[in-house]
């Protein structure tokens, strides 16, 4: 216990006691209840279909510009492809026994049909081509309905179709999306044109009614609850795009409707930050489509949604206080109105309207002005400012253009018709501002007095845009006034304490100005001004501290902040600026100790049971953990210290990322009875989760004093690990131990090319629900992300490998050694996948460092370097490493070494590589990399093909030209063996060996051996199609070249010759008469080898041009050309031109 | 699930290499292997033992423990402040307003 125990003297000294006496429940972790992700990318998955029993979702994936159906299934986890790739489709619609899937698909028309995915992805459709039709659902197991649209898409038909007797019966026609029909019963719902949705009884095809949204935005479509008591939609309401259209490619929110209330109410169910549309609510849960950094997958809440569904009035208004975004208060004040009525309509509207504001929402705080504007002049008035903003927001610059001009005169005359009112000024001085007339806009901003708090936010917003970015403090004086003017409530005038604050960081004069905040509060006589002034002298308070390292001064400042706290304790806003600007200053001032107390402080006087301790939790778990890591990362006295905070942050957050760390630290044999000790007795005083001793005890078991685990105890772990609730705290760090367990079991089955691809897919998917549930934190992200990049490379597949690399070089490493383990496998995986210019970049980037392994990373920037066609730099790089790498200098370096030398034009250098890597190679035995064989042969073989494209003299070149084919055979022969194509390397045997007798004819010491070299040439020729046919590249070049070499040099046309030309020309010719239907490309290669032929045939001779064309001209002219001329005039041309070349030059 | 592995991109005559090997008597299992591997292996060094190492060291069960990260306190949405939203009242009704209420705090 000795270690405990001093960790305990050194943290303790600084937290009140208080602070551990928080005993927890994993509920009150969280305001609100988290959705569960259910899909992971990197794809965007999205429209979850549920079974009955909601064991599988069927959802679709969008990859690669393509659309395809996949199932999930909820008892593996395990993903599916359940259509093909090569085919686009959507719209899974699984009937509620699971029995029968429909999707809208888009093999047999590109508009889509209703199809019926069989087995073995086997594809039935229920209609034919020609209209779209789409929106498949399940009316019965033998019924389906669907949509058929016309090609504008502006009329549409509802249908059903019966399986067992293939008839089709239509419903309606009109403006019909996205029909759903309540579970058992007869009633659909569908969209209309406009902003409503329609109720409908299927069996008499009537309307049952119609159900307005009044909620700003668009609506997507609708789908029954299990009950059908609701119908469920998604509300399109932030411009996101700022296109000035909201629709479906804007952020949304689940909303549901009671459709027998009479008067209906839509609820909204989850926060606009959550960007959730697509829901489908199922039996228990509601299934949803998110957006997560970018990416869609699919998710499960509550049915009820995220808020609650036990919370009184009191909880909602309590959580709605404590609320961090505007979006998370507007849907708390639509719970307030769904479960309390506590306010009238006018005031929800009013309060909307001014949280979008504040979110910089125009164009849903346009649409509350419009339903509010005949209660006050005000609302009439921000209307058209709310318009304007949209407009000049939207417009991609400022510059005064026409229509900007045209839009804002309209604007000011709008304004002229209104009652002249404070409010009404303040727009005109935006306007003036967006005119770029800055003096008048201030002049009349200033004279403006505003009777409410909107009026003061927009003459504060006028005063930011005209001041905060000009010299002096004249914006900071505009807040100081806010904050001292007793009319606005206390929140706001904290809010504006909060902005001027912010601006002050950085400002020299900080302390004059606080002086002069100080006597204004000081004179005021409002109670909220006294709270205000404390607020103010408890900043002033902090900077102190920073200022010095005396520990004595800092304990006497920091007492001063315990008493305040204690005079603010039953002000709310107050205390909570207090909190976060004592906790942000020391944080982003790296004072990790102050920081522990003062979180501390912070989470003493807070109720466990209050909306506010969640947000507390979170703030004391992450400043724990950064000072934890500041300490990990000290000199080695302050190991202990990081010990400690791990301890303590366990104590008072019971974190996972923290336990994780601790268990980590204290790993060694003799520690673990002791550490066991512990945590049983902080589970037995409920200070910590049972859950939290299991995700222990399951670290501890794949420690196992250093020796890897075995697979057993992986899966054993696993199990276990999967079983913890996801209500814990840091539950990333639950996914990212559980991948790393899938992960290693996976590892061991990997042999050559094969591996558990189940194993595979669990750690992939368990590493991206860290990567969920860890948002900012980018400890796990970065761990997540590098496996992730292992994980690929070891399935190799590099480009996700590379993509999850790339993501996780954007964080920062623990130190050099790991960033240049990862930038290793982050270059292999770029080049693996054709980048071989980022993987030199990535290599770079590390030879930058204080790295261990510098000479391998040479080795590799120069191999990468010839990948990019760096060859110069590629072959200077070899140059230095070659003899740094000794033994390890293998022939396939100096074959590299030698093609870089030759394509930068050095030949010398290039042949001594070369030859150095064929010595070698004669020397080196096979062996085994990655499943794949190494064969010094064929290194061999390849550097002595190099040599022979040198450009050295002839007899080198007739040299080497004849020991590379000499090696032919027996590449051919192991063809297969050698990852070599026969047919390939048997055509280039015929080249290499045609060049040899041309090189040959050409050097008079051995043009006597030319005939012999051809004839050997020709009769891999006939070998050659013997094997692999005579209607093909090698055997048309061969001959051609054959044809036209005899000619020029009698020699080289000899009777035995001539008999093998004549021979595959026969060949040729017979497989040529029993080609049906001969390519236009196969009909030109023919007519240029009779050309050839005919030219062979009539000889040398002075007259040979006019003979030539005129007999050429019976070719041209034959059935053959009739043929190509048909299609490809332009072939038929060419073939002339080559002809006339051919009279002219031969 | 044994899983085979079929890669088919970037084929090309070079590099178009078939393993065939017979599995428990029945059909062979082929691998496509693209050019890159082959070209890695053969001309380049061997570092086998330099990527298990790599491999062993960087697969991660828990969090890294990094000093530095890009998160900056201060914009955290756990400090952040809102403007109040009862806005639209005048200055004097909102005097007259009873204070927040202060449930959450013990």
């Amino acid at each position: 216990m000795k270690s405990i125990s001093l960790q305990l003297i050194l943290i303790g000294s600084l937290l009140p006691a208080a602070a551990f006496a928080q005993a927890r429940s994993g509920k009150n972790i969280r305001v609100f209840t988290p959705l569960k992700k259910i899909t992971v990318g990197p794809f965007d998955n999205f429209q979850a279909s549920v079974t009955g029993d909601e064991s599988s979702l069927f959802f679709t994936r969008s990859q690669n510009l393509s659309s395809q159906v996949f199932k999930f299934d909820t008892k593996t986890g395990l993903t599916a492809a359940v259509t093909k790739p090569d085919v686009d489709a959507k719209n899974a619609a699984v009937s509620l026994d699971g029995s029968r899937l429909a999707i809208t698909y888009f093999g047999n028309d590109a508009k889509g049909d209703v199809c019926l995915v069989e087995k073995d992805s086997k594809i039935s459709c229920i209609t034919e081509a020609g209209l779209g039709e789409h929106s498949p659902f399940w009316i019965d197991t033998d019924t389906i309905g669907y949509v058929q649209s016309n090609d504008r898409g502006s009329s549409h038909k509802l249908f059903t179709y019966n399986l067992k007797t293939k008839s089709k019966t239509i419903l309606k026609e009109g403006h019909i999306y996205g029909p759903s029909l309540s579970p058992g019963k007869n009633t659909l719902v569908y969209k209309a044109q406009g902003p409503e949705f329609v109720l409908m009884d299927i069996a008499n095809k009537s309307e049952i009614k119609r159900i307005k949204v009044n909620l700003p935005g668009n609506s997507g479509l609708a789908k029954f609850s299990f009950d059908g008591n609701y119908i469920y939609f998604s509300q399109y309401m932030l411009d996101s795009n700022r296109d000035l259209t909201l629709d479906s490619r804007d952020a949304s929110a689940i909303f549901r409707l009671k459709i027998n209330d009479a008067k209906v109410f839509p609820e909204q169910l989850t926060s606009l930050d959550q960007n959730c549309s697509y829901p489908t609510p199922a039996k228990t849960k509601l299934y949803l489509t998110c957006a997560f950094e970018g990416a869609l997958d699919v998710y499960s809440a509550p049915l009820e949604g995220i808020t609650p569904a036990n919370w009184s009035s009191k909880d909602i208004w309590e959580a709605h206080q404590a609320a961090r975004t505007y979006s998370d208060k507007i849907m708390l004040l639509n719970q307030v109105m769904v479960r309390s009525k506590d306010l009238t309509e006018a005031e929800f509207e009013d309060r909307l309207f001014s949280n979008f504001i504040f979110m910089h929402a125009w164009m849903p705080a346009a649409f509350y002005a419009k339903s509010l504007k005949d209660k006050s002049p005000d609302y009439a008035v921000q209307l058209l400012l709310l318009e304007t903003l949209t407009k000049w927001d939207a417009l991609p610059s400022k510059e005064n253009v026409a229509e900007l001009t045209r839009m804002l005169s309209s604007a000011e005359t709008s304004l002229k018709n209104l009652p002249a009112s404070p409010m009404r000024q303040i727009a005109q001085a935006h306007i003036e501002f967006f005119r770029h007339r800055d003096a008048s806009a201030l002049s009349i901003a200033k004279d403006a007095k505003p009777t409410n708090t909107m009026g003061l936010y927009w003459q504060t917003k006028i005063f930011e845009r005209l001041l905060a970015s000009k010299p002096g403090l004249a914006y900071e004086n505009v807040l100081l006034n806010r904050v001292v003017s007793a009319e606005s409530n206390e929140e706001t005038r904290v809010y504006y304490l909060a902005r001027l604050f912010e601006l002050l960081e950085k400002e020299k004069s900080r302390e004059t100005f606080f002086s002069q905040l100080e006597s204004r509060l000081k004179n005021a006589s409002d109670a909220d001004s006294a709270r205000l002034l404390e607020l103010v002298q408890n900043e002033r308070q902090i900077y102190r501290v920073l200022a010095t390292e005396d520990q004595t001064a800092v304990r006497d400042e920091l007492r001063q902040v315990v008493e305040r706290v204690k005079r603010l304790k039953d002000n709310y806003f107050p205390l909570r600026l207090l909190f976060s600007r004592t906790i942000v200053l020391l944080q982003t001032n790296n004072r990790p100790r102050e920081l522990s107390r003062v979180m501390s402080l912070w989470l003493s006087y807070v109720d466990p049971k209050s909306k506010e301790y969640p947000y507390a939790i979170e703030a004391l778990r992450s400043t724990s953990l950064e000072a934890a890591y500041k300490f990990y990362h000290g000199p080695a006295q302050t190991r202990e210290l990081a010990k400690g905070s791990f301890y303590s942050n366990i104590r008072t957050t019971d974190d996972l990322e923290s336990h994780y760390q601790y268990v980590l630290m204290n790993s060694s044999k003799d520690a673990w009875a002791e550490l066991l000790k512990t945590y049983e007795t902080m589970v037995k005083d409920e200070l910590i989760e049972a859950d939290s001793l299991t995700f222990v005890k399951a670290i501890h078991s794949t420690i196992n004093g250093g020796k890897a685990p075995s697979k057993s105890e992986l899966s054993k772990a696993a199990s276990e690990v999967e079983k913890l609730s996801d209500n814990m705290v840091g539950v990333g760090a639950k996914y990212q131990f559980l991948g790393y367990l899938y992960h290693q079991q996976f590892q061991a089955t990997v042999k050559g090319f094969e591996f558990d691809e189940d194993l595979a897919q669990k750690a992939h998917g368990s590493y991206l629900y860290a990567i969920d549930a860890a948002f900012n934190n980018e400890r796990i992200q970065a761990a997540a992300l590098q496996n992730l990049g292992l994980l690929h490379m070891a399935r190799r597949n590099y480009a996700m490998a590379a993509e999850y690399f790339q993501k996780r070089h954007s964080f920062a490493y623990e130190d050099a050694s790991h960033q240049e383990a990862i930038t290793w496998f982050a270059a292999k995986a770029l080049y693996q996948s054709y980048r071989p210019a980022e993987a030199v970049a990535m290599v770079e980037e590390a030879l930058a460092l204080q790295i261990a392994n510098r000479n391998a990373f040479v080795e590799r920037q120069a191999f990468y370097a010839w990948n990019a066609g760096q060859y110069q730099k590629s072959a200077k790089l070899y140059e230095s490493i070659i003899p740094t790498l000794g033994k390890n200098a293998s022939s396939g370096i100096h074959l590299s070494y030698g093609y870089a030398l030759m394509k930068s034009n050095q030949a010398d250098k290039a042949e001594s590589a070369l030859l150095k890597a064929v010595d070698l190679a004669k020397k080196e035995d096979k062996k085994t990399i990655d499943g794949i064989h190494r064969f010094p042969q064929k290194i061999e073989f390849t550097a002595r093909g190099l040599l022979a494209r040198l450009p050295l003299s002839k007899d080198k070149h007739i040299k080497y030209l004849a020991a590379r084919l000499a090696l032919f055979d027996n590449m051919v022969g192991s063809a297969k063996d050698y990852y070599q194509d026969a047919a390939t390397l048997k055509s280039q045997h015929v080249k290499e060996q045609f060049d040899l007798a041309l090189a040959k004819s050409d050097e008079p010491s051995q043009a006597g051996q030319a005939p012999k070299e051809l004839e050997k040439a020709l009769k891999l020729a006939k070998d050659f199609g013997d094997d692999h046919g005579f209607l093909n590249q090698t055997i048309f070049t061969t001959l051609k070249n054959a044809m036209i070499l005899g000619r020029k040099n009698p020699a080289l046309a000899s009777k035995s010759i001539n008999a093998l030309v004549a021979e595959i020309s026969k060949d040729a010719s017979k497989e040529f008469s029993d080609e049906k239907t001969p390519s236009n490309q196969l009909r030109k290669q023919w007519a240029e080898l009779e050309l050839v032929s005919l030219a062979y045939r009539l000889g040398q001779g002075q007259d040979f041009a006019k003979r030539f064309t005129e007999e050429s001209d019976k070719l041209l002219n034959g059935p053959n050309m009739t043929e190509l001329a048909k299609d490809r005039q332009d072939l038929t041309a060419s073939l002339k031109q080559y002809r006339d070349k051919m009279a002219k030059f031969l | 699930m044994k899983h085979v592995h079929h890669q088919v991109k970037h084929l090309n005559s070079v590099s178009i290499a078939l393993i065939s090997a017979m599995l428990w008597g029945c059909s062979p299992s082929i691998h496509l292997i693209d050019r890159q591997t082959i070209l890695e292996i053969e001309a380049s060094g061997d570092w086998q033992e330099l990527d298990r190492k790599f491999q062993d060291q960087e697969i991660a069960s828990g969090p890294l423990p990094l000093e530095k990260t890009k998160t900056k306190g201060d914009r955290r949405k756990v400090f952040s402040m809102t403007h109040s939203d009862k806005n639209n009242e005048t200055f004097k009704q909102q005097k007259s307003e009873s204070k927040t209420p202060t449930t959450n705090v013990r």
